[in-house]
């Protein structure tokens, strides 16, 4: 709420004091969706999937101002559901200020993206994709809460030669959990599983650093990126209701994580493969474990046939420890996706999406408390998802 | 290589635009007169944002057409991807909106009244509070 204050506060200041060259205005844009998700046999994304949800939308209000030439200004404000969680509490999704020092370099100050991949940026606006959500190999909704940052950010774009070009980021800041994030009420989960304890838990990343390149080829629609990101995040948990403080716990990122990606468009096709690695392990609360150590990617075609129609098809693989062995069902997941997009008009959008899973890696235990390695309804399960979606 | 891929990129533009027949316009007081293909990809790619004499850049599109999608391969898009760049612009703070306009006479008129805004128009319009500039292509420079 500071933050949205001093945005205000800023804004109202550029507007009467800065010596005004730009000609343009406020402006507000927005988006409202809702959706439905129906999964066999486990839950998944939400907690009552597999009876079939409607507890599935966003509603998202954006401002931007250009305060002067080189000076601009953008916040989102977003309220989400998905499940159980969010319940349409709003957030301030991200606001920062991004001052141009010359054609090729910008600095951000505020809160922004984390540099992730080709497709962080603006991952909850599913409007501006195919698919509903982004691949989870990547992009995980279990881990949301690294998608923004506070700090400082370097980026622009440097030519290089006639026809290649690359756009970089420098970012080093924090991120400070959200109470009900996914991440903390996970651990809240596991802690009360193991100790039978309730607890009221804090997390946080003190020094979080992650840069990315993105190299526009000489060959018109080849994008071949490349990300590396830092992140090691730090558990505070206290006994409820005695205020008893637990051991703090680290998240060790023992191997930064790493995203390679290719993106080639042509015409109405267009096709992307990224790949993920990197290790994280439990410091703390015990010996210490791998929590995860990742290597997974995603193939994707998407064709726009028409004004109205895309069709996206997607196939991605997820080893979420590939030392316990990729073959148990709990240490991978496999999904075949395909996807039709309708824009029914400029503003409004409706998507139906269809998976045919394989696997339980990235199921989150809250949602499916009975099920793990041994005691699992199969390998094979499926979704279908649909969502509306009306933006401004 | 490279010599062969730059005069197959020229010869693709010069064949868009005496296809297209489409002119870009900008206000009647607009400093500049002509424009590299190369640039106008970049000003409608968001890579470049301030006007070489100053000033932020103030994009405008018609919403559909033939005009438009002869602008589009101009800019080597689609103009579903060159629409769904520019919502992407917004909602992750990048840049202001495209301004798209039903019609090709609002958009002249709002490019009469915007002194850092650029579009197109078909090449017959004639009009004294805007000015009508070309593509400048670049031939055999090293």
């Amino acid at each position: 709420m500071r933050n949205i204050f001093i945005f205000l506060t800023f804004t109202l200041f550029c507007q009467n004091n800065q010596p005004q060259t730009a000609e343009t205005e406020i402006e507000i844009h927005g988006f409202l969706s809702r959706g439905y998700i129906k999964s066999s046999k486990y839950n998944y994304l939400a907690d009552d999937s597999t009876s079939g949800t409607s507890k599935f939308g966003e509603f998202g209000i954006n401002f931007g101002y250009q305060a002067h030439d080189r000076l601009r200004l953008s916040a989102q404000i977003l309220a989400r559901e998905l499940g159980s969680a969010g319940e349409y509490n709003p957030n301030l999704d991200w606001a920062f200020l991004d001052y141009q020092l010359a054609n090729w370099a910008s600095l951000k100050y505020g809160k922004f993206f984390t540099p992730g991949g080709l497709y962080n940026e603006g991952r909850d606006a599913d409007f501006l994709r195919n698919r509903i959500f982004l691949s989870h190999t990547i992009y995980s909704p279990n881990f949301r809460d690294l998608s923004t940052m506070s700090g400082l950010q370097l980026h622009g774009n440097i030519e290089i030669g006639e026809n290649n070009s690359i756009d970089y980021t420098f970012s080093k800041g924090n991120v400070s959990f959200n109470d009900n994030s996914t991440f903390l009420v996970d651990f809240q989960f596991g802690v009360k599983k193991i100790l039978k304890i309730n607890t009221n838990t804090k997390g946080n990343i003190d020094n979080l650093i992650s840069y990315s390149f993105i190299w526009n080829t000489w060959i018109e629609g080849l994008r071949l990126g490349f990300t590396q990101a830092d992140i090691s995040i730090n558990i505070d948990a206290t006994i409820t209701p005695f205020g008893v403080k637990l051991a703090s716990v680290l998240y060790d990122n023992s191997e930064v994580f790493k995203i390679h990606s290719i993106e080639y468009t042509r015409d109405n096709w267009r096709y992307t493969f990224e790949r993920i690695t990197g290790r994280m392990d439990r410091v703390g609360f015990g010996p210490t474990q791998v929590h995860f150590n990742l290597q997974s990617y995603y193939h994707q075609i998407t064709y726009r046939l028409n004004d109205r129609y895309e069709f996206g098809i997607l196939k991605s693989t997820a080893h979420e420890n590939t030392l316990a062995g990729k073959n148990a069902i709990d240490q991978y997941q496999k999904d075949l996706t395909f996807t039709i997009r309708q824009d029914l008009s400029d503003s409004w959008v409706l998507k139906f999406e269809y998976h045919d899973m394989q696997g339980i890696g990235s199921f989150r235990d809250i949602f499916n408390p009975t099920t793990n390695a041994t005691s699992n309804r199969g390998k094979n399960w499926d979704m279908f998802m649909t969502k509306i979606t009306y933006s401004f | 290589m490279k010599k062969l891929f730059k005069t197959i990129l020229i010869f693709n533009l010069l064949i868009n635009l005496s296809f297209s027949e489409l002119v870009l316009i900008v206000h009647k007081d607009f400093p500049i007169e002509k424009i590299s293909p190369k640039l106008l990809k970049k000003i409608y790619a968001n890579k470049i944002k301030i006007w070489p004499h100053g000033g932020s850049i103030i994009r405008t599109v018609l919403r559909k057409g033939k005009t438009h999608k002869s602008f589009c391969k101009v800019l080597n898009q689609t103009p579903s991807y060159l629409k769904r760049f520019w919502k992407k612009q917004v909602f992750t703070g990048r840049g202001p909106s495209l301004k798209r306009f039903i019609s090709a006479q609002d958009l002249i008129i709002y490019i009469s009244t915007h002194k850092n805004a650029i579009g197109y128009a078909d090449s017959s319009i004639n009009n004294k509070l805007i000015k009508k500039i070309t593509l400048k292509i670049y031939k055999g420079k090293k």
